[in-house]
């Protein structure tokens, strides 16, 4: 034998090591740079946000080890994609993370980006940004109207609608990946979309170039993590939920919540019957059931199968009232 | 019908037996809602709104901010501003962050603070970091923080929550975090549990007592539990439990 048994004060010496070198070389990695332009990764929906990513860099809040693990994975689920779906398929990755620029009417760059890359296809070079996520997120991407659920996910759209814009390019795909397989989303360019982004880079730079910073106005879902929360101080304005203590309502939503298992049960068992007695005109079940069924048709339009144009003429927005009821 | 000269005839509050009554009533009605906003405040958080800090459930930020949008807690007027202080050692700095809080007509100011020698951030096995080592933006951060979770639990009188409170309020309390340092590396901190364990195991060996580990431990190194040996004492604690010292 080699080397010497390990006691347990050398296993447990060693996982303290790996522990505290880990954490050690995550936090080494963590830093912030300066910026001159706005970054097409980080076009934040806060206009303040903007202003102080370019103004305050220096003061921008670290993020923790935790999150730079996460990054790091990510970087590396990159290099894993571009080797699942580059190499393994005969595809050709290039003009990997090259650099664009977006200008304004003075011809001052306003914001940088970076693409992860382009396919050859056909001759042709088609951009693709790899976006590498847990499991829940990448179950709740199917389509680019999805990706409008969240700040980060609308910060992906900002970030391949200018790079396709900057570079006159007229469709783009993403790729995301859970770490194990992928989903490829395609994403035309958006006129529209973009000129918006633009006009509101030009008028964020202006205010940059002269240092003034928009009102602060508190929005939770991106101010409780914003890492300029510190410098920034918005007025923080909460308004509260209804309390309502009424003991028939709370016994109704008691009861409400003993049916709802009750509820699942009766729509599963009258699905299996009905699905068994399907083309059987009439039976009896023993001597206290009688099961009648007959063939009806019914009208109706199918409206996937008009043409879209003519869809959109009868389209209508209605507003409705959701009420979802959880018991905490 | 009601007339402008009409006479309206009260019963006459007679007593201050009466007075008290209606006192006590409505510091009833008051601890009733006070329990209640307890209740549905630790309801709304969970394990990792919370850390065990010295053994006591220590609610973070993210917390706070939730239990504030629950109760529509508002704070506004916020400065953070960088104080320059001096002690025996020198010249520190520390941020100092106030602002006004408000539920419906109360008002307080809430005050946070956090020193360059903050221990979470500034302490390293051979002392205090230098200045240069030490990333003011964290401490700034945290001054805001802390004014947070200060303003927050004490306009809802939601302050020294117990482990119980805690428990009773669904919140997994074995998945919270501890503020130790064992395996962080940042010196000065405590023994991981694989080591209290092991710490164990060798008084167990060596026939030591519960009460003589408990005396050792308390007239020595002045802690109640094994949890608290710092990992600079750990091996002299070790040497003692093994009965060489």
């Amino acid at each position: 034998m080699p080397y010497a048994f390990a006691t347990y004060q050398d296993a447990s010496d060693l996982a303290d090591f790996i522990a505290q070198k880990r954490h050690d070389v995550l936090n080494a990695k963590i830093n912030r740079y300066p910026k001159r332009a706005f970054t097409c990764s980080d076009i934040h929906e806060c206009d303040r946000y903007m202003i102080h990513s370019i103004l305050d860099w220096d003061k921008r809040e670290l993020h923790d080890a935790g999150l730079q693990a996460i990054f790091d994975a990510g970087n590396k689920e990159e290099e894993n994609v571009k080797n699942r779906i580059g190499y393994e398929l005969g595809l050709e990755f290039i003009e990997t993370q090259s650099p664009f620029e977006i200008k304004n009417r003075a011809g001052e760059v306003i914001a940088s980006g970076k693409i992860d890359g382009k396919i050859l296809w056909n001759g042709k070079a088609v951009p693709v940004e790899i976006k590498s996520m847990n499991e829940n997120s990448f179950n709740q991407i199917n389509s680019l109207e999805d990706f409008k659920k969240k700040p980060l996910y609308r910060k992906y759209l900002r970030q391949m609608q200018l790079y396709l814009y900057g570079n006159n390019q007229e469709a783009g795909l993403f790729i995301i990946s859970n770490f194990r397989t992928e989903k490829l989303i395609l994403v035309t360019l958006d006129y529209g979309e973009c000129e918006s982004i633009i006009s509101r880079l030009e008028r964020l730079w202006e205010m940059k170039k002269a240092g003034t910073y928009p009102t602060a106005e508190y929005k939770p879902e991106l101010c409780d993590r914003c890492p300029f929360s510190s410098i920034c101080l918005a007025d923080v304005i909460n308004h509260p939920a209804d309390f309502i203590n009424n003991e028939e309502l709370e016994e109704h939503l008691m009861r409400r919540d003993e049916l709802e298992p009750l509820v699942k049960e009766y729509k599963d068992l009258d699905e299996e019957i009905k699905a068994t007695f399907k083309q059987i005109p009439h039976a009896f079940v023993g001597t206290s059931f009688e099961i009648i069924g007959k063939e009806q048709s019914r009208k109706s339009v199918d409206a996937k199968a008009m043409p879209e144009d003519l869809r959109k003429q009868y389209e209508r927005e209605t507003t409705f009232w959701i009420t979802k009821i959880k018991r905490i | 019908m009601c007339e402008t000269n009409e006479i309206i005839s009260v019963n006459p509050v007679n007593s201050q037996v009466d007075l008290i009554d209606d006192i006590f009533a409505a510091a009833n009605r008051r601890i009733q809602q006070l329990e209640q906003i307890v209740v549905m405040s630790i309801k709304r958080t969970n394990h990792n709104d919370w850390v065990d800090q010295g053994g006591k459930p220590y609610l973070t930020c993210s917390g706070a901010e939730k239990i504030a949008r629950l109760f529509g807690v508002c704070w506004k007027n916020v400065k953070n501003e960088k104080v320059i202080s001096t002690d025996e050692l020198g010249q520190f700095y520390f941020y100092e962050c106030t602002g006004e809080f408000t539920l419906g007509s109360d008002v307080i100011t809430a005050i946070g603070t956090c020193s360059q020698k903050d221990q979470f951030f500034a302490k390293t096995k051979e002392g205090m970091k230098p200045a240069s080592e030490i990333d003011e933006t964290n401490i700034r951060k945290a001054a805001y923080s802390n004014m947070v979770v200060n303003g927050v639990t004490r306009i809802l009188g939601i302050r020294n929550l117990t482990w119980d409170q805690v428990k009773a309020g669904g919140v997994d309390t074995s998945q919270i975090s501890k503020v130790t340092y064992a395996k962080g590396g940042n010196g000065g901190g405590r023994i991981s549990e694989a080591q209290a364990k092991h710490f164990f195991a060798i008084c167990k060996q060596s026939g030591k007592t519960d009460e003589q580990i408990k005396e050792y431990l308390s007239s020595t190194y002045k802690i109640d539990s094994s949890k608290e040996i710092k990992t600079s004492d750990y091996e002299a604690i070790c040497k003692w439990a093994e009965g060489n010292e």
